[in-house]
């Protein structure tokens, strides 16, 4: 790689201010900079990508491994502990199943101290789609604290205020913003604790828009670069919300007149993510105190849990295995 | 009643757009805590009409001043379930709670049998009712003062709603040129549904158009600052229109379904009514249709 001060070069002045507002000096620090290399490209000069750095198989043990749990034991037991650190899982259903629920969940369990078994960190939430449910999230948060207040038997000092202060909210109503924020905003964020849950509400609702099929999916394999890279470089575990759509036949939901329910975004996305979940009903039963249960079904699994289902509920207090 | 001005001169919505000017990137987005937002978050106001609460919570919830997300919702039923009532009494509901005007976007048919924009619609002769019903019951403001807040602009053709609801914010001819001042507090599509299934001639028609033209929708309906309530109507077997990709576009469907019990004393027929919040909230029970408006069946 080229070491050549940036100040040598025929930069535009916006493009100057850019790097040196981001400490940029050489060339050989913007290859590893997707800011900078964006900065550079706005000006015409485009690097090549840095050669990726091998890690010995100790470092990579001294990742974050410990997995999010979901608080739905057979799922996560299917999982092999939870959502793995440092890889990315796909949700994916029909309006209703379920998702936006779990995805809230799992970040709120994300700051579960590790006492008692969690990550202990913070986590993030990226919404595209619609309002972030404050209210919702504190109910969540507040069943959190009151498991850990009886788990604890009243010694621990966990609040549902903890965990909310712990959860940073980002709200990218755009593709663009949405670009921005995965590849500059989250990389670039420092918490304390370090974040190990990023959760993105929901991945397909922006993508879904754009007319173009070349364009979505470049738009797609740019997103998911992003997020693939970030949870290489810091560790969290990554959990995109996926919409649901019909394959196979019209716009009928499936069962009413052909076509089969399948994760949106196509084929594509499943070689993007490492895990993959399908949320659904769960044939109109309830379980012991009346809520509906609806099912989760791994449909891809990398930490020996290819296949499988496991019921769960959406209660007031979050989502929760089902006791049937 | 205000009524926009004539839309037969829409300006350059088909000004190509590389003659558009070109929007600059906009910056990152900064984050806010959960606990931030939490603490922003206004507390829902006494309800001033007697619409089921779960109801209002679902189409009306209130801002966020931190984070100002809007909400769609949607409203699903067969003819004759109340749809029109509904969204009727949401609008009378947010003009007793703020000084802020709706507007009521009449698409299709019945915007087409109105001879020229400002002509009064069945949903505007209903409002009317409603309004007189629900002022002559309550110690409300004049109806004169809720009637001089009620926008109303018809769109007859597809070409018309999409030239208004999906051109960039700063064509002359969007949505966003187009609001009356102050900005509303609720706007009504009264129905998408009505709109494109009229321009086609059977049941299957709507299936053909892509689904990315409903996330452009949905994305275009989301950069309004205020709540956004559609309309939808049922095909076959009561499934809402435009199916699972429309589904994954708005926030909530509210699903109504009426039941006959007999008839009346006149001699027309009795329904019960019901309703159900689908997802996007929870809350389902019964509802009445009154001269004011929806009303809780259950108080």
């Amino acid at each position: 790689m080229c070491d050549l001060p940036v100040c040598y070069l025929p930069l535009p002045p916006p493009c100057v201010r850019s790097l040196s507002h981001l400490d940029i000096s050489h060339l050989s620090d913007a290859s590893s900079s997707p800011p900078a290399l964006s900065a550079l490209h706005s000006a015409g000069i485009a690097l090549p990508p840095a050669p990726p750095k091998a890690l010995s198989a100790l470092e990579l043990a001294r990742r974050p491994q410990q997995p999010v749990v979901t608080f739905v034991q057979p799922l996560d037991e299917l999982l092999a502990g939870g959502l793995p650190p440092c890889a990315i899982t796909e949700v994916s259903g029909p309006p209703g199943a379920g998702k936006t629920a779990l995805a809230l969940q799992c970040c709120v369990n994300s700051t579960l101290p590790p006492e008692h078994g969690g990550a202990g960190g913070a986590a993030v939430f990226v919404s595209t789609r619609s309002q972030f449910d404050a209210a919702r999230a504190g109910q969540i948060a507040g069943g959190l604290a009151r498991h850990i207040g009886v788990v604890s038997k009243g010694r621990s000092d966990f609040s549902a205020e903890t965990v909310l202060s712990r959860l940073h909210v980002f709200h990218c109503g755009t593709l663009a913003s949405l670009l921005s924020c995965v590849a500059a905003s989250l990389p670039a964020l420092e918490t304390d604790p370090p974040v190990r849950l990023v959760a993105v509400d929901s991945l397909s609702f922006l993508l879904r828009g754009v007319p173009s099929n070349t364009e979505r999916a470049l738009a797609l394999a740019a997103i998911m670069e992003a997020l693939n890279k970030l949870s290489r470089d810091s560790g969290p575990a990554v959990l995109v919300v996926n919409d649901a759509t019909v394959k196979g036949g019209g716009d009928e939901w499936a069962g009413e007149g052909g076509g089969e329910v399948v994760p949106a975004l196509g084929e594509a996305m499943a070689g993007m993510v490492a895990t993959r979940i399908r949320l659904g009903e769960g044939g109109g039963q309830r379980d012991a105190k009346g809520c509906e249960v609806r099912e989760a079904e791994i449909i891809k699994g990398v930490m020996g849990g290819g296949g499988g289902r496991a019921c769960f509920v959406v209660t007031e207090e979050g989502v929760r295995g089902a006791k049937l | 009643m205000a009524a926009f001005a004539d839309l037969s001169n829409l300006p350059s919505a088909s000004q190509p757009p590389s003659k558009r000017p070109k929007l600059s990137p906009p910056p990152p987005p900064v984050p806010r805590t959960a606990l931030e937002l939490l603490l922003a978050q206004p507390a829902s106001p006494p309800s001033p009409t007697a619409i089921p609460a779960p109801l209002l919570a679902c189409c009306l919830p209130p801002v966020n001043p931190l984070s100002g997300d809007v909400r769609l919702s949607e409203i699903v039923g067969t003819a004759g379930s109340g749809k029109t009532n509904l969204s009727l009494s949401l609008c009378l509901s947010s003009l007793l709670s703020s000084p802020s005007p709706v507007l009521y976007l009449t698409c299709g048919v019945e915007a087409g049998g109105s001879a020229a924009a400002g002509d009064v619609t069945p949903a505007i002769q209903r409002f009317e009712r409603i309004v007189r019903g629900h002022c002559g019951e309550h110690d409300a403001p004049p109806a004169s003062s809720l009637l001089a807040r009620f926008h109303h602009m018809s769109l007859s053709d597809t070409d018309s709603f999409e030239a208004v609801l999906l051109s960039p914010p700063d064509d002359p001819g969007s949505i966003h040129r187009l609001l009356p001042t102050p900005l509303p507090g609720l706007m009504v599509v009264d129905s998408l549904a009505g709109l494109y299934r009229s321009s086609y001639s059977d049941d299957a028609a709507p299936s053909q158009i892509p689904p990315s033209f409903f996330f452009r929708l949905s994305a275009s309906l989301r950069t309004l600052p205020f709540h956004t309530v559609l309309i939808n109507q049922v095909k076959r077997e009561a499934t809402p229109c435009f199916g699972l990709p429309w589904s994954c576009c708005v926030n909530a469907r509210v699903a109504l379904r009426r039941h006959l019990v007999g008839g009346d004393s006149t001699g027309g027929s009795k329904f019960k009514r019901y309703y159900k919040i689908e997802f996007g909230g929870e809350g389902e029970g019964e509802y009445r249709i009154e001269e004011g408006g929806v009303v809780d069946a259950g108080e």
